[in-house]
């Protein structure tokens, strides 16, 4: 069951920036991540979702009912804040339990589900603490059973692991994963780091100027990207992307004055934006089918590999090898064919799909 | 370099004890005067040491109704101003943080009251008082009132400060637990502004106790302590002058020596 | 932003704003039209204290007086400054010593001060002691009683100027004094390119709160002098009031000195607003 549906909602602000005509479903158990640059729209979506803000049109249903006006949120959401926004002059217990005692629970009942609730979120520590005098990992972890206490249908995310650094970060990230895996709670997720986005979503949808560009497993979303915007904001290095010109037979492209045997899709001519990503490129013949010769033009050593700045006619291309080139030097890589992706040059939306079938390799 | 060391090691004991010599004096002459018979007042050569000691001044300020009156009239004003000042000022600086547009406005009201010359408003606000009748009342309400938006500015400030350090998510936070707007007031603002609303309580007092100007022109005969003190410092009794003085110094310095380090580190508005 | 919030949000700013309109600029407004009534509306009232002498009188002195007062306590304020700011910290007598002027209620300090400069006074009393002959300190109508004033302004207010500086000097973090110092910069030339250009917007800032303030001195020329001994604007409207019972020509006096304030207050919010970068301070100062 659908248990959060946006239908062509929109909330935009006076700054142009917000949220526009946006659609979306979030399935029961479902680990839903928004990804996008910031100031995108993607807390304007939460606040949305959570009641901190209403739109100025479209509808939003939770569970099955429309929340879309409501006047006071209901138990039904909870929310994680970027910055945690735990309260200060409140214990770690006295956190968890304020959404309890805003419920009018008895002291009884409100101990119980507190420690019950700081077991499953992880918190093995003195509960008497302030804020102050906990790690960051410690934070993040009563903030979440702040969220959890109320046992909401729904709890949404802002970025709550942004504030920790790297290690802990990808340490939390695995634990929330699989907190999430254990318990089939529904989270949506906003964040603007794509690891981040990989690891924890079950689909990513990614958000472009206020609107979603793609949503798709995070497989999907990364190897057949929809269009340009995720094309270059998934992936890092980023993906290659090049201008060129399909030849005037229909088979072959021209990046510049240097000859791609790659066909394009079916039908297609004129100009392409032809994508392909660091990392699909080799110095190995067997690797692919598809052959370009480039001009190294310097490197960085990135410690497990090299990542080598080249120009393919005069268009830069970076690719990720695990061995060293000589600046200068004119080499050879290979790629298979289904690694390209193809991009209409006005557009921007993806064009068709390449098979390796589909192109042949003629000597040039 | 060491030359040059000892010199500046000398220029900072110069200024040190040019500091506390031009600090200690005025207070050991008020105290004195406090204590010291007339006689030695009147003295030619002025004597900086009393020959004798009273307590006579002391006496009469306690004893004396137009003096006890003003000293009581005095701390009512301030405690009506203070509390006014407090309470308008938080919900200023309330606003001014949660909404960019009342900063704008909180901020243009806010420099220009304190551009204002206090003689301009005084002379106009007699006026009015005496119309709605609040003018040179025994309550002192209307002077009050002047007072409280006087201290209104600076009790703001030091709200902003202190408002500028809670984010807005934790109001957010409160109200997707379920809070109402009057729990978030009490129960997230309240516990954390405890220090500032007391700064800005004691600032907004003091403030009050001090004014001069205000205090003259529009309670004439009601006086509150500052203009009592001027009256009997120009045209009569000098021991009474500087006992009153005394009086009204030694709650004012006890609380800003314990409190310094919120006027040296005086809050500023943040940066927008 | 949210809705349940917007009416709270409005009267948490329309009610500070309405009380200081209504106890300030309500006051202010009605002035500015009393000013202007002489049997009817006239300018008689503008006519006439303009063509007072005594009030050209207090034009200058009040001019004479905030210049001199504004020297003073910037220089002394900002020899404290660096005092209470240098790396070794003073000692709490030294930090107390410093800010008394400020703590001691204003007339309390002003009394004080009257009783040490009066002729038969303690600073006369100590000029015969080592058998020099009495000044007139306080002698009315006399320069020597307008800097007697402008010198005590100074000794009371300096400790203001010297918090105003010193948070300008706290706020130059000490990195940069090292980075100077390796790049060979000895300790004048680390005040002339590090000290002075960062302190600029404190400097600004409390020089336009004290120039505002200095303008519209009222109780230490009051105190020290008497209403006619060194007539300022605002005293000379207190006069015109209290004394005269020239209420409406009283009025037109204090406008033309709110007018005088305000134009200044108004060039540097302007100025500002031109050199925002690099200008800071000086609407927070007002403000603050």
């Amino acid at each position: 069951m659908a248990e959060l549906v946006m239908r062509d909602v929109s909330r935009i602000f006076r700054s142009g920036r917000g949220v526009r005509n946006l659609s979306l479903t979030v399935e029961e158990g479902e680990f839903f991540v928004v990804l996008g640059p910031s100031g995108v729209g993607k807390s304007t979506l939460l606040r949305l979702i959570a009641g901190l803000d209403t739109p100025d049109n479209g509808e939003i249903e939770i569970g099955g009912r429309s929340v879309t006006h409501r006047a006071r949120p209901d138990h039904t959401v909870a929310m994680v804040f970027q910055n945690l926004a735990l309260y200060p002059h409140m214990s770690a217990y006295e956190n968890i339990a304020f959404p309890l005692k805003m419920m009018g629970l008895g002291r009884r009942e409100i101990e119980e589900r507190v420690r019950r609730t700081a077991a499953l979120a992880g918190l093995e520590i003195d509960l008497n603490r302030r804020p102050s005098q906990l790690s960051g990992g410690e934070r993040q972890r009563v903030a979440l059973a702040r969220a959890l206490v109320r046992e909401p249908r729904l709890i949404l995310m802002d970025e709550p692991l942004s504030q920790v650094d790297v290690q802990l970060r990808s340490v939390l990230r695995v634990e929330l994963k699989e907190f999430q895996r254990r318990t089939r709670r529904t989270i949506v997720y906003v964040t603007h780091d794509h690891d981040s986005a990989f690891v924890l979503g079950d689909r990513i949808s990614v958000m472009h100027e206020g609107r979603i560009a793609q949503i798709g497993s995070p497989e999907e979303v990364y190897r057949r990207p929809a269009n340009l915007f995720v094309a270059r904001f998934l992936g890092h290095p980023p993906m290659n992307l090049l201008r060129c010109q399909v030849a005037e037979s229909g088979r072959g492209l021209w990046v510049n004055d240097v000859r791609l045997e790659l066909d394009p899709p079916d039908g297609e001519s004129g100009e392409l934006v032809l994508g392909i990503r660091p990392q699909d490129l080799s110095v190995q013949p067997e690797f692919g089918a598809v052959k370009l010769e480039v001009k190294v033009e310097s490197l960085e050593y990135l410690g497990a590999r090299y990542l080598v700045r080249a120009r393919l006619g005069n268009q830069a291309l970076l690719v990720e090898l695990p061995r060293s080139l000589q600046p200068g030097q004119i080499a050879h890589l290979y790629a298979r064919a289904d690694r390209f992706h193809f991009f209409d040059a006005t557009s921007g939306e993806r064009i068709g799909q390449t098979h390796d079938k589909a192109s042949t390799v003629t000597k040039g | 370099m060491s030359q040059r060391f000892k010199l500046l090691e000398i220029c900072r004991r110069a200024l040190s004890a040019f500091a506390v010599v031009t600090a200690v004096v005025p207070i050991y002459l008020l105290i004195k005067q406090a204590f010291s018979v007339e006689l030695d007042s009147f003295a030619w050569p002025p004597r900086w040491i009393p020959h004798h000691l009273t307590l006579e001044h002391l006496h009469k300020v306690t004893s004396t109704g137009e003096l006890r009156e003003s000293l009581i009239r005095s701390a009512e004003v301030a405690t009506v101003a203070a509390c006014t000042a407090t309470l308008l000022g938080t919900m200023l600086a309330y606003a001014m943080t949660r909404d960019l547009r009342a900063r704008r406005w909180g901020l243009a009201a806010l420099t220009a009251s304190r551009l204002l010359p206090m003689i301009a408003v005084a002379l106009p606000l007699a006026t009015v008082l005496i119309r709605v009748g609040l003018y040179d009342t025994p309550s002192g309400l209307g002077l009050a009132l002047v007072h409280a938006a006087i201290a209104l500015p600076v009790a703001a400030i030091l709200l902003l400060g202190a408002f500028a350090k809670i984010p807005l998510e934790l109001e957010d936070a409160a109200f997707l637990d379920g809070a109402s707007q009057l729990t978030i007031l009490l129960r997230i603002y309240l516990p954390q502004l405890k220090q500032a609303l007391a700064a800005a309580f004691v600032l907004s007092f003091l403030s009050s106790w001090d004014e001069f100007g205000f205090g003259l022109l529009l309670q004439p005969t009601n006086r509150t302590l500052p203009p009592l003190i001027y009256y009997y410092a120009v045209f009569g009794d000098v021991g009474a002058a500087s006992a009153l003085a005394l009086v009204s110094t030694a709650p004012v310095l006890i609380v800003l020596v314990a409190l310094r380090h919120i006027l040296i580190r005086q809050p500023k508005p943040p940066a927008f | 932003m949210r809705r349940a919030g917007r009416f709270l949000r409005l009267s948490c700013l329309g009610l500070p704003l309405g009380f200081l309109a209504i106890t300030l600029i309500l006051p202010l407004l009605s002035g500015v039209i009393l000013s202007f009534q002489a049997d009817g509306f006239s300018l008689e009232n503008y006519r006439f204290v303009l063509g007072d002498s005594l009030f050209r009188r207090s034009v200058y002195n009040t001019l004479i007086l905030a210049a001199a007062s504004l020297v003073v306590e910037f220089v002394w304020g900002l020899i404290f400054a660096l005092l209470l700011s240098s790396r070794r910290r003073a000692s709490f007598v030294t930090e107390v010593s410093v800010l008394m002027p400020l703590l001691i209620p204003e007339i309390v300090f002003l009394s004080v001060a009257r009783y040490i400069l009066l002729p038969r006074g303690y600073l006369n009393g100590a000029l015969a002691a080592v058998g020099l002959p009495a000044v007139g300190w306080l002698d009315p109508r006399s320069a020597l009683c307008l800097l007697s004033v402008a010198l005590v302004d100074a000794w009371r207010v300096t400790p203001m100027v010297t918090l105003l500086l010193l948070d300008g000097l706290q706020g130059i973090p000490a990195e940069l004094y090292e980075a100077a110092l390796l790049d060979g910069a000895g300790s004048f030339a680390q005040s002339r390119y590090v000290t002075l250009p960062l302190l600029k917007p404190a400097l600004y800032g409390a020089l336009v709160l004290r120039g505002v303030d200095a303008l519209r001195i009222f109780s230490t020329v009051l105190v020290l002098a008497g209403p006619e001994g060194a007539p300022v604007m605002s005293t000379y409207a207190y006069q015109l009031w209290g004394d005269a019972m020239e209420e409406h020509r009283a009025m037109a006096a204090s406008v033309l000195l709110a007018t005088m304030i305000g134009t200044l207050g108004a060039v540097v919010i302007a100025f500002r607003a031109r050199t925002r970068a690099s200008g800071g301070g000086a609407l927070e100062g007002l403000s603050g």
